[in-house]
């Protein structure tokens, strides 16, 4: 295993260093296609070539690699790898530092992360474990048809679905009410309020799991299924165990490795997933961050933020790798 | 649908081609051999006829290929589902409820927003049509090279996809677009294209390896057939399954990612109109009573991705021998 998790590790250097680069490159092409963004921060109004020169040398855009469209600008990439080991993600047009803002957005999306990623756990196994088991029967359509419908169903569509039939309409009921707690109002609202930063943040937390719970719930059934039919579910059986002990011991658990990894890079698309459900219920986290460099046309905030949260995704990714591992001892790297 | 029709004729060519290498080159008594299989009624041609009789047995595949039909026909011949302009908009008229007059009611800005869905269905799908060719070029080509040639192609070409699937799509498709400026079909499907390709890649790699393996492989590069050849002629056709598969669902999710990214601001943008635009131009009047601006172009929107969705999982079933 020693061998495995060297290189896995040294194999996660280049892919970290070779996705930064092509999101490096994503943005150059963007900008030499387009041109200059700190013209955007003019507006209608033009820019004298100074101002426009002393822009973009805060915001790193002055590089004259960056008029020549297909050019990596790998002195550039150096330039942003070296800040980034450094911890320094520059500023935004308002010259606040992009780490500042990080670290006021980061804990409410970890919030809403760790929300989802507990619904996905507790309703996602549940009830995937029921219709393993039971086989058949009402949990196991329930289970069938709702990941064929969430698949089908973008998250904005469904946020904003949620957010007209409980947060405006049935949320109503309480706004409208005497006698309903504040929490309660939060908890059907249509919006973050920062008041109740954990009650106002369940359903945006519902909404962004909705996917990967059904991922999880289909995965854990078709995982505990086989499992069940495996040669040492039965030897169990006719050593004559209980059921509460074959089922939990010897099945779940070999069935469970599965779904753990996955449940592992499910952690990764929440944090990538929150940038739409964020916009959706105006929360202002990490995606908060993203969507307003969006509508600002703000590239010095959106190039590393987004670089953060690749890098984020990658760790994560890792991690669980090196933990599937842990949790499998048949898995060898060759 | 229409992939597995025009693969078929290419599939059974191959067999009837595979024949006639081995009788130009094998002895007269296994001529004799093959002529006499012939006599026999052949009732699986091919695994793609055998596919294709199956899915017609399926109302699944049944009701979602209807579905894709019609939404095709919306999306090439709009003026068959309607006479209206969808861009003859009266301000004066601005969000009225669906009446008789106007069946899904008026948009934000006065425009009847039954023609609007209708015109709305052709970026929509030509976003997901492109994206997926894209895709299915970009992840087919390297996906054949590294299954095929192994070694340091092989080695190189899954760094090359591990890195692009490192950077999630809908963060490398927001950064690349903002800066971009452009917001047409080409630059979300190319985005589009450019970031997913590695699924393709993957699971063509997979199934080329396995039929790299096979015997008429083998036979085929015995008797000097050129690597070329060999790919076009015997693994290809073999190969292609599962990555169809997987084209048609992404057919699905292209229709959905299109509409997510202009939500997000990044996709396409008005004078266009296509269902993700109608919906991120609803948004503001959605919780304010005007519920019926998103159900109707996220219903059809909804409705074509399970579709695709739900065909491809048939699909993959028919193609699946050890399901039936």
């Amino acid at each position: 295993m020693g061998r495995y998790i060297l290189k896995r590790l040294l194999q996660f250097i280049p892919t970290v260093i070779g996705s930064i680069f092509l999101l490096h490159y994503l943005v150059v092409l963007g900008i030499q296609i387009n041109g200059n963004p700190a013209r955007a921060m003019f507006g209608e109004r033009t820019p004298t070539p100074a101002q426009l020169q002393a822009l973009a040398e805060v915001f790193n855009t002055s590089d004259p690699c960056l008029e020549q469209t297909g050019n990596p600008c790998l002195g550039l990439f150096w330039e942003r790898v070296s800040n980034l080991v450094q911890g320094e993600l520059g500023v935004n047009f308002q010259r606040i530092p992009i780490t500042e803002l990080i670290s006021h957005a980061l804990p409410v999306t970890l919030r809403l992360a760790f929300l989802a990623f507990v619904l996905q756990v507790v309703i996602g196994l549940s009830t995937g474990v029921i219709a393993g088991l039971r086989g058949e029967g009402v949990v196991d359509y329930l289970v069938k048809v709702s990941t064929v419908l969430f698949i089908s169903v973008p998250v904005f569509v469904l946020g904003r679905l949620v957010q007209v039939y409980l947060g405006v309409e049935f949320g109503g009921v309480f706004r409208d009410s005497s006698w309903a707690p504040d929490w309660l109002t939060a908890l059907f609202g249509v919006r973050y309020t920062p008041d109740h930063p954990w009650a106002s943040l369940i359903l945006p937390a519902v909404v962004l799991a909705a996917l990967g719970l059904a991922t999880t719930a289909r995965l854990t059934r078709t995982s505990l299924m086989e499992n069940l039919r495996a040669d040492y579910v039965r030897t169990a059986i006719a050593k004559g165990l209980p059921r509460r002990r074959v089922i939990g011991v010897h099945a779940l658990r070999n069935s469970l490795i599965p779904v753990i990894t996955d449940l592992g890079y499910q952690i990764g698309v929440l944090m990538s997933g929150a940038v739409v459900t964020e916009t959706i219920f105006n929360i202002p986290g990490i995606g908060g961050l993203v969507i307003n460099g969006v509508r600002q046309q703000d590239a010095s905030v959106i190039i590393p933020v987004v670089t953060f949260l690749v890098l984020v995704y990658l760790v994560i990714n890792l991690l669980v790798d090196l933990l599937y591992a842990v949790l499998d001892p048949r898995i060898r790297y060759e | 649908m229409s992939d597995s029709h025009n693969v078929t004729p290419e599939a059974t060519e191959v067999e009837n081609n595979s024949t006639s290498v081995e009788d130009s080159t094998t002895s007269p008594s296994l001529k004799a051999d093959t002529a006499g299989q012939g006599d026999k009624p052949r009732r699986n041609a091919s695994l793609w006829m055998d596919a294709f009789h199956d899915l017609r047995r399926r109302p699944t595949a049944i009701i979602s290929t209807l579905y894709i039909l019609l939404m095709v026909s919306m999306a090439a011949f709009p003026w068959l589902w309607t006479r209206t302009d969808p861009r003859d908009c009266d301000i004066g008229e601005a969000r009225l409820h669906p009446s008789s007059e106007h069946i899904f009611g008026t948009s934000v800005t006065g425009c009847d927003y039954y023609a609007q869905a209708i015109y709305g269905a052709r970026p929509s799908i030509l976003v997901a049509l492109f994206g997926t060719l894209g895709v299915v070029l970009i992840g087919g080509v390297f996906g054949v090279l590294a299954g095929y040639f192994g070694g340091w192609i092989d080695a190189l070409l899954i760094r090359l996809s591990e890195i692009v699937a490192g950077l999630p799509f809908l963060l490398g498709g927001v950064a690349f677009l903002t800066l971009v400026g452009t917001h047409s079909v080409w630059a979300i499907a190319s985005v589009l294209a450019v970031l997913i390709w590695p699924q393709v890649a993957r699971i063509m790699r997979a199934s080329v390896i396995s039929a790299k393996n096979m015997d008429y492989v083998q036979a085929a590069r015995s008797l000097g057939a050129s690597n070329t050849r060999i790919i076009l002629r015997h693994i290809l056709p073999n190969a292609v399954a599962p990555t169809i598969v997987v084209a048609t669902i992404l057919l699905g999710s292209f229709v959905g990612a299109e509409a997510t990214l202009t939500f997000l601001g990044v996709g396409l943008q008005p004078p266009t109109v296509s269902w993700g635009v109608m919906i991120n131009q609803a948004q503001n009047f959605v919780l304010t009573g005007y519920a019926y601006l998103l159900i109707f172009p996220a219903g059809l929107l909804v409705g074509t991705v399970l579709s695709f969705i739900l065909l491809g999982d048939a699909v993959r079933d028919a193609l699946d021998p050890k399901l039936r």
